[in-house]
């Protein structure tokens, strides 16, 4: 088929007139390539990230009380032996105690930033589920499939897709092992793709639901972004 | 589904196409409906899609009609969730009737406001083939295979654009008072 019927001189300059290539201001540019930046960490620079966090000083500060109070209780106590010594043999008395030693807190890999939050809930996430002997190895295999599925898709751009993914997840394990992985997988998806309030909706969902998740700031981080 | 991860050169050409295309992009976008508060969000996924694309950009061809694919795609994706929502309906998607149009163009009076408002009454769709053709100046054949239309259909949409658009231009000027 040929070119259509000529078109009206004064309406194609009109249309051809429209050639505005401002529509973005500089500042406007850098914000979207640094959420782009954010979203793919092959464009950021190699130049290093941020220093990573200083260790928090509540553990020095604590041992350092703890070493002074043993310090200190042993000084009063040694004057107290000396004051009330009355120079008879001690009595040594043995006593059987049952001593309950309590199992050492899982430590979680933090969640740095959002930039790297992409990989950081599926480590929180082995964490913070931890498989027990009923939870049934095959299906959380499956379950951890899908998400990995969803994830390369959401790490490809294709936002779409990793949703149907994380769908296909919610309806054959409403009540999965990964479900707090999902929903905070879910929630970044859905604010890129700039569904904004489902994302707030599922959002506040989570906080209610998992409100000591590990990938909470993940999640916070994602919904702060909404402008 | 299986695409293999992009490489340095990827990035690198990922990198030069965004500098020179996020402008066009943009502007694309505005052109397919998308409002002015949301084009910096639209732009950004159009953006992610294509890298997640980059094996098969081929850096020989012009970038444009491979890119309005994505913002066709991504425009059309746009309008059928704010169709969906309820907080913001379609009639704030695009003005709803003519009267605040006409009363914007009263306001603004300049060629944008003209043309935003005769492009927002024409079906996406046929929008897509106009703005390629009339205003982007991208090939027929390569706008066809960007929307995955026929030629032939492409060439029908585009007449039938046309005269929309026509009518609209004649319309929006009666009613804003305009020449």
């Amino acid at each position: 088929m040929n070119e259509p019927d000529s078109f009206d001189p004064e309406l194609r300059d009109l249309l051809r007139g429209e050639t505005d290539d401002t529509v973005f201001t500089d500042e406007a540019t850098a914000r979207i390539l640094g959420r782009l930046e954010a979203s793919i960490p092959a464009l950021t620079p190699a130049t290093g990230g941020p220093p990573p966090p200083p260790p928090p000083p509540l553990l020095a500060t604590k041992l350092g009380i703890a070493i002074a109070s043993a310090l200190l209780g042993g000084l009063v106590g040694a004057g107290a032996v000396r004051a009330f010594d009355t120079g008879a043999p001690p009595r040594v008395v043995y006593v059987d105690r049952v001593v309950t030693v309590s199992s050492p807190p899982t430590i979680a890999a933090p969640v740095l930033s959002p930039s790297v939050s992409a990989s950081a809930p599926s480590i929180a996430a082995s964490a913070v589920s931890a498989p027990s002997a009923r939870v049934d190895e095959n299906a959380t295999q499956a379950e951890r499939r899908l998400l990995d599925e969803a994830r390369t898709a959401y790490a490809r751009g294709d936002g779409e897709v990793a949703l149907a993914t994380l769908s296909k997840h919610t309806v054959r394990y409403p009540t999965g092992a990964l479900v707090e992985e999902r929903e905070a997988l879910a929630i970044r998806v859905l604010v890129d793709l700039g569904r904004y309030d489902e994302g707030r909706t599922r959002g506040q969902r989570f906080r209610v639901k998992f409100p000591r998740s590990l990938m909470l700031p993940a999640v916070e981080a994602a919904l702060e972004s909404i402008p | 589904m299986a695409s293999r991860v992009p490489t340095e050169s990827d990035v690198a050409r990922f990198r030069e196409l965004f500098t020179t295309e996020v402008r066009y992009v943009g502007k694309t976008l505005r052109r397919l409906g998308v409002r002015d508060a949301d084009l910096e969000d639209i732009t950004h996924d159009v953006f992610l899609q294509v890298y997640g694309k980059m094996e098969t950009y081929d850096h020989e061809r012009p970038a444009r009609p491979w890119l309005f694919a994505f913002a066709f795609r991504l425009a059309s994706d746009y309008r059928r969730r704010a169709h969906r929502r309820t907080e913001v309906g379609a009639e704030q998607l695009e003005a709803p009737s003519d009267r605040p149009l006409a009363d914007a163009l009263l306001i603004e009076g300049d060629r944008r406001a003209l043309v935003d408002a005769a492009l927002a009454t024409i079906d996406l769709d046929r929008r897509a083939v106009l703005v390629g053709h009339d205003m982007d100046e991208l090939p027929m054949k390569e706008i066809a295979e960007s929307l995955g239309i026929p030629l032939n259909t492409a060439y029908s949409r585009l007449r039938v654009a046309r005269e929309e658009f026509a009518s609209a231009v004649v319309r929006l000027r009666k009613q804003g008072g305009a020449r």
